[in-house]
Formats: structure tokens, sequence, C-alpha cells
């Protein structure tokens, strides 16, 4: 059975006409992806300007009078949730997950480019919903972002009424959204490679997005059902998570139900989540990190191996998120078990990621930069997850700033720097421009130290036992003023941090506006998207004939070859050789 | 090639491999992408259905004597209308005659499909109304979906399961618009009358296992 993504197409190809059908409703995977890059990056806005405003309160209390407790709690929550499930998880998979996916795998499109398009305008909608709750009576939920119950549906907590059912209507639909995106990148993967595109010459950003994208639609439903079963609380007055009990003095209408329950559907897609995010994440920091090397990616194999053997020890983890919940001790020892064990495949791929390094012809570029501030970012937030993965350390520092500082280092700071890192890599080949270099580099290095005098202090604030998730610390023994101080000075690097990111749009827009045109392959690359005929590439990609690979995507400094890339579409005959008598062959490294 | 089979490739090997990858991969998994499709959404919605079967149990065993939940679960046996019995009938009925019609589309007999598709569909209509009466019969003897968590759980699996069967009914219709109005492409219809018939059996054994799940607890 031939169809588009995979066919050759001699006739003149059928590109949409009118402006509506080419940016609107596009069907195009690289308008989708453009598409939803634009909408998680606006929302992601939005969550960063919260979280100013969360540390405006945190860093000089009592100063700024229109943050009361109650909003306080809601930009936690709406900070927290769009962070994660609407940046990051948006942006990587619907992001560049529809713009890579075809181009590294030499497709014309997505398998199925209409739902492709339904998957965008579901999360738009999702969206929509969600920042809706910002506007009614009662504001948006701010029950933090884990919504557990009993107090995410109960009278007192902020936004119990509209918001916390707005926020699980549009987790629902981002669910609905996501499983249509979902069950076409993997689909694609698996049938629409051209030819000589086998599984193990695909780049590292197609393994990363692939597995996450199969984690994605095996988490989610774990999503919908707490969803699902929450909204019944709330609605119908069922007792799924409900217990009897007794808030503002009055005995609520429910009975028997079970917190801990939600706790665990919760975590069974919360954790993960987190590989939902940090999957894509190893996999384009992987392919930056090579191309910029000019080595070819240590351990290709074990790359994989370790993406997928994440991927699949990432479903028994969930319970390290409640070692505090009373659970029985023996569970703990299990969950702790498992989490440490995720710690070898991770460990294999940062050793990977710096040996790939070891000896390359390293380009400091823009991208380059931001993805070696992701190595740093992303080995100090991994080792102090060693730390609270364990439950006899995890008991005193729960709760704590550690924690805060920890999952920021890792799936924050650490995501964003491959986020920022992909976008300045690819933006010649999306945008057919190149960007400011000096602009660039006062974005990464703002960035890079700035998050490290956000969240290093954070670590010992958490030693000191200073809580999470508090309003104000008040006056107590063990916080000292020097604690105080100490959170002023974050809250003016996160301002700082927080500001400097009009340094990257002004860059952005700078460039597209005028920014000198982009060569097709300006970094040297060997893979398929930056060989294409039309730079950015139009409508199906390939132009006539598809691409016919020859080679893994990661041939740099081949011994011989004229060049230090074969790109992987070059036939072996046609390769330059510095040696002109002779004869190219591919060799083991 | 198997999936774990080819992890094992070294991609900068090249002896022996070049030309063989080069012909041998691009078929992928050899079936249609519609259908790989289905079967990744399909274990999308088990894995779905098998979260709530965990939640149910785990509801279940909220144990009642712990000062934690006040003294009771509030889990009352559910006393399950006889009717379901009826409705499993229709529903395995219904998988066979859709068996039957994917066999004869396969055959390319186009006006024994036509009767598969409307006899199908009417088949499921019935279906979905002797679910509607077993949840009037329990509304009126008292059962709402808040009187426990036993009928909550009941009211929120049968209902969605029926949204799942609406789900397949609108891909049904508009495949039997298509056989009647717009019979072009005989291949196409019978491969989507392939994916429903895949879809159908699915919910089959889905509807029989939360069943079993119903009576027995």
């Amino acid at each position: 059975m031939s169809y588009v993504p995979i066919a050759d197409q001699p006739d003149e190809m059928h590109d949409p006409q009118t402006f509506i059908t080419k940016y609107i409703w596009s069907q195009d995977h690289k308008v989708i992806a453009i598409q939803y890059a634009g909408t998680a990056i606006a929302v992601g806005v939005v969550a960063l300007v919260l979280s100013g405003l969360m540390r405006l309160q945190l860093g000089f209390p009592d100063t700024f009078t229109f943050i009361e407790p109650a909003e306080y709690y809601q930009y936690v929550t709406m900070h927290g949730m769009i962070m994660v499930v609407y940046l990051l998880t948006a942006l990587f998979l619907g992001g560049f997950g529809n713009y890579l996916i075809p181009l590294q795998i030499g497709a014309r499109d997505m398998v199925f480019p209409f739902l492709n398009m339904l998957s965008y305008w579901f999360y738009l909608l999702s969206v929509l919903i969600l920042m809706a709750s910002f506007f009614v009576p009662g504001g948006p939920t701010g029950a933090g972002w884990t919504l557990y119950p009993p107090q995410a549906i109960t009278e007192g907590t902020p936004g119990a009424g509209a918001g916390i059912m707005l926020m699980l209507a549009s987790l629902a639909v981002f669910v609905v959204a996501f499983t249509m995106g979902g069950l076409n990148y993997v689909t694609t993967v698996l049938q629409a490679r051209t030819r000589g595109m086998t599984l193990m010459r695909m780049p590292l950003s197609v393994w990363g997005i692939f597995v996450a994208t199969i984690l994605g639609l095996f988490a989610f439903p774990a999503l919908f059902v707490s969803a699902v079963m929450m909204s019944f609380d709330k609605l119908l007055g069922t007792s799924f998570f409900m217990p009897a009990m007794i808030s503002l003095g009055e005995v609520v209408d429910y009975r028997g139900g079970s917190p801990i329950l939600f706790q665990h559907l919760f975590w069974f897609f919360g954790h993960p989540e987190v590989y939902i995010v940090a999957l894509p994440a190893f996999g384009l920091v992987s392919d930056v990190l090579s191309t910029h090397a000019r080595r070819n990616i240590f351990g290709y194999r074990m790359m994989v191996w370790a993406i997928v053997a994440i991927g699949g020890l990432s479903f028994i983890v969930w319970a390290h998120h409640m070692y505090v919940s009373g659970m029985n001790p023996y569970f703990g020892f299990f969950f702790a078990f498992t989490t440490l064990i995720i710690a070898i495949p991770t460990a294999i791929k940062v050793y990977n990621w710096v040996l790939t390094l070891w000896q390359g012809n390293i380009r400091l570029t823009v991208p380059m930069l931001f993805a070696m501030g992701f190595i740093f970012t992303f080995i100090h937030g991994g080792l102090t997850g060693l730390f609270l993965g364990n439950v006899t350390i995890d008991l005193p520092l729960s709760d704590t700033y550690f924690v805060v500082a920890h999952f920021h280092m890792v799936m924050g700071v650490s995501p964003v720097m491959v986020v920022f890192a992909a976008i300045y890599h690819w933006f010649p080949k999306i945008s057919g421009k190149m960007f400011d270099e000096r602009l660039g580099k006062i974005h990464f290095w703002g960035t890079f130290l700035g998050t490290y005098a956000i969240y290093l202090p954070m670590h010992y604030l958490g030693f000191l036992g200073v809580p999470r998730r508090y309003f104000a610390l008040g006056t107590t023994d063990f916080i000292p003023q020097s604690a105080f101080e100490l959170n002023a000075a974050i809250s003016v690097a996160a301002i700082f941090v927080g500001v400097l990111q009009i340094v990257f749009f002004i860059n952005i827009f700078k460039s597209l506006w005028s920014g000198k045109k982009a060569d097709p392959n300006p970094w040297d690359a060997t893979s398929l998207e930056w060989l294409t005929p039309d730079t950015p590439p139009r409508h199906g990609n390939w132009g006539h004939e598809l691409p016919t690979v020859y080679r893994w995507a990661y041939e740099y400094g081949s011994p011989g070859v004229k060049e230090d890339f074969v790109p992987q579409n070059l036939p072996p005959n046609e390769v330059q050789m510095e040696n002109p008598g002779e004869k190219y062959k591919e060799s083991e490294h | 090639m198997s999936f774990f089979r080819s992890l094992l490739l070294k991609p900068w090997n090249y002896e022996g491999q070049e030309t063989s990858a080069i012909a041998g991969d691009m078929a992928g998994l050899g079936s249609a992408p519609q259908q790989i499709a289905l079967v990744i959404f399909l274990s999308v919605v088990t894995v779905l259905f098998s979260l709530f079967g965990v939640a149910y149990f785990m509801r279940m065993a909220v144990d009642t004597s712990s000062p934690l939940f006040c003294g009771a679960g509030y889990w009352e046996v559910l006393n399950e209308p006889k009717i379901l019995w009826l409705n499993t009938g229709i529903l395995i009925f219904t998988s066979g005659v859709i068996e039957w019609t994917r066999r004869e589309a396969g055959l390319g007999r186009g006006g024994l499909v036509k009767l598969g598709l409307v006899f199908g569909a009417v088949l499921t209509l019935a279906f979905l109304y002797g679910q509607s009466v077993a949840w009037r019969e329990l509304n009126q003897s008292g059962y709402m979906v808040n009187s426990n968590a036993a009928t909550s759980f009941f009211y929120l699996l049968t209902g969605l399961h029926a949204l799942h069967v609406i789900g397949g009914l609108w891909v049904w219709f508009s495949t039997t618009a298509t056989a009647f109005f717009d019979e072009t492409d005989p291949v196409r219809l019978s491969s989507t009358i392939k994916l429903c018939a895949i879809y159908w059996h699915f919910l089959l054994i889905l509807w029989v296992l939360l069943f079993v799940l119903f009576l027995n607890t």
C-alpha cells in the first residue's frame, strides 16, 4: 500500500494555495509544529510571569500587598501545571516532534495529516480553557499542580469552584489532543521512514521523541482517569477520592473515598511525565552536541538502549513521590530501588555526551553553549535526585526548598536549556534566516549563570528546613535572618533571568525581520532535515523524489574524507576524498 | 526484522548491510498505517480501562475499619440489572455480524456488505438502548451515581464504554454512507470495515471483562 508520506511523487505537488489552508487550518507538519511551539511558548511566558510574581512575594514579603495568599497559591498551581504540561510536553512533542520526525526520517509529512491538525486545535482549546480559569469567579485553582484531593475540590481552597473544573476539563482535552498527536508520531516513525532509514540509523532526536510519545500514550490515561473521577466527585457528588470529613465546621457530603488512590493515579502519570519531557531533550541535545563537536555520538546503540530502558523503568518508580504519604516501608524500599536503578542508564547517557566532546573539534556556537549548559544543569539536578530517591533522606527534605531546587534543575532548567539549544540549532532551517550570534551568547550566559544563582542557594535553604509552598515564612526559631536575605537575592536573580528572556524574543523577531539569509546546512550537519532542496522546506519536504539513506546520522570526521562530515543521503561513490585516488570506504569508528 | 533485533544493529558497521538495509526496511511493519494506529489506540484504551480497574479494586479495598476513613468505605454490593445479560448477548451477536460483514467485504460482495452494515448498526444501537434501560432500572430502584462507590463505578465505566461504542458508530455510519452513496473504492471500504471489526471485537472483550468485574464484586 503506497501513500503520500513514503511515496515518490513524480507529478506536480498540490500545495495549499490560500492563506487559511496554508497557515491556519494547515495540515503541513511544519506549520503545525510552529503553531504548537508558538502556543506553548506564549503560555509559557504567562507561567514565567507567574513565577516572577511568586518570587516577588517570597523575596520581599509584606511589600507587594496586591499578592494575597490565595493568589499566591493560584500562581504556584498554574505555574507548575503550565510549565510541565502545556509548555514542555507540547513544545517537545507537538513542536519539535512535529517538525523533526518527518524531516529526519525522510517522510513527506505525518501519516495522518488531518489528525495532526486536529491535535493542534484540541491543544489550543485546552490552553484556552485553562486560560479562561483566570477570568472566572474565584479565579484559577490554587490546589498545587498535583491537585490533591480532598483540598482541591473543597470549599476554602482558592478556585475550588469553577477554577478546578476548568483545570480538569482542560487536562482531559489536552490528553485527547496528545493522543491524536501521539498516534501520529509513533505510526509515522514505524511506517514512513524513507529508503535505507533503518531504526538504528535514525537520529537520536527521533528516538527520544518516539519513546517519549509511547510513554505519553500510556501515562496520560492515568491523568485522564484521575481528572474524570475527580470531576465526578465535584459535580455528581460521588466519593471516589473524597473521604468523610468536616470542612469549615460542617460535615461534607462525602464518605469513604481514598485520597491516596488519587495520588497513585496522579503519579502514575506524573513520573513518566518527567521522562516525557526529558527523553526528547536527551535526543535533541545528543544531535546538537555531536554536530557542533564534529564527533560521532559516543555509544549510539547504548544511547538508544538507555532511552528505551529509561522509558520502561519510568513506569515503576511513581511512588517515590509519595514517601511521606504514610505508605508501607517495604513499598518505599521497592520504589527507592527502582528509582536508583534509573540512575544507571541516565549516567551512561551523561558519560556518552561528555565522551562525545572528548577530543572533538568543538565549535562554541550558541546552540552548543546551551547544550553544554544542559550537561551541567542536568548532572546537578540528577545528583540531587539520588539524594531524594532514598526514603531516609527524602523524609526530612521533602516539602523543603531542596525539592524545589532539585526538580527545577532537572526538569525545569535542563529541558529549557535544550529547548533553546534546539531552537537556535534549527532556527536557520525553520526560518531560512540566521540569528544574531552576539545576542544569543548574551542570552546564554545570562540564563545559565542566572539560573545557578536562583537554584544553587535553594538547596541550602532546603537543608535549613525552609518549607516550600508557604506564602510567608513568618518568625520561627530555625529559619535565620540570612535565609530571608538569601530569598531576596534569589528573587533578584529570578527576575533578572525572567526579564533577560526578552533578548531571546528580540533575537528571534529581529532575525526573522532582517537576519542574514541562512545557508541550507549552516552547521555542516549530516541528518536529512539539513539536506532538503529548499530552505525552509516546502510542502512535501523533498521535491519529487524521496532521499535515500546510506548511513547513520553521525558520520563526522571520517578518516581520509575531504570534508569532516558525510551527509546521510550522499551515495558512497560520490564522497570526495582528500586524496583523489583513494576510494571511500565506510569505516568502523 | 523484529523491533528488538534491529536494536542490535551497529549502524556504523556497514559490512553486508548496505544493500539489504536499503531495500528491506522501507515497508515498516507491513500493515496499513491505519491498522497500526488503531492497534496503538486500542492499547491506550486498554491502559485507560486497566487504570479504572485498578482504581476500582483499590477503592473497594478501602479499609472499613481504619480510622482514616471514618469507619466505612461505603461500598454496597450492586445488584446488576438482569437486562445486562441480554445486552451482552446482543453485543456478541453484533460482533459476529460485523465479522461476517468484514468477510463479505473482503470477497467484494457489495449487496451483502450493505446488509451487514445496516444490521450491525441496528444491533449496536439496540445494545446502547439496552444499556440505557439498565441505567434507568438502577435509577428507579434508587441507586444514583452518588449512592455508593459501587454504583458510581458502574455508571462511570458503563458510560465510558458506551462513549467508545458511540465513537465507533460514528465511523460505522460514515462507512455505511460511503457504501451506499459513494461506492468508488471497494478496497478502501473493505479495509475500513476491517478496522471497525477489530474495534468492535475489542469493545466486546472489554465489555465482557467489565461485566465479569461487576458480577464478581
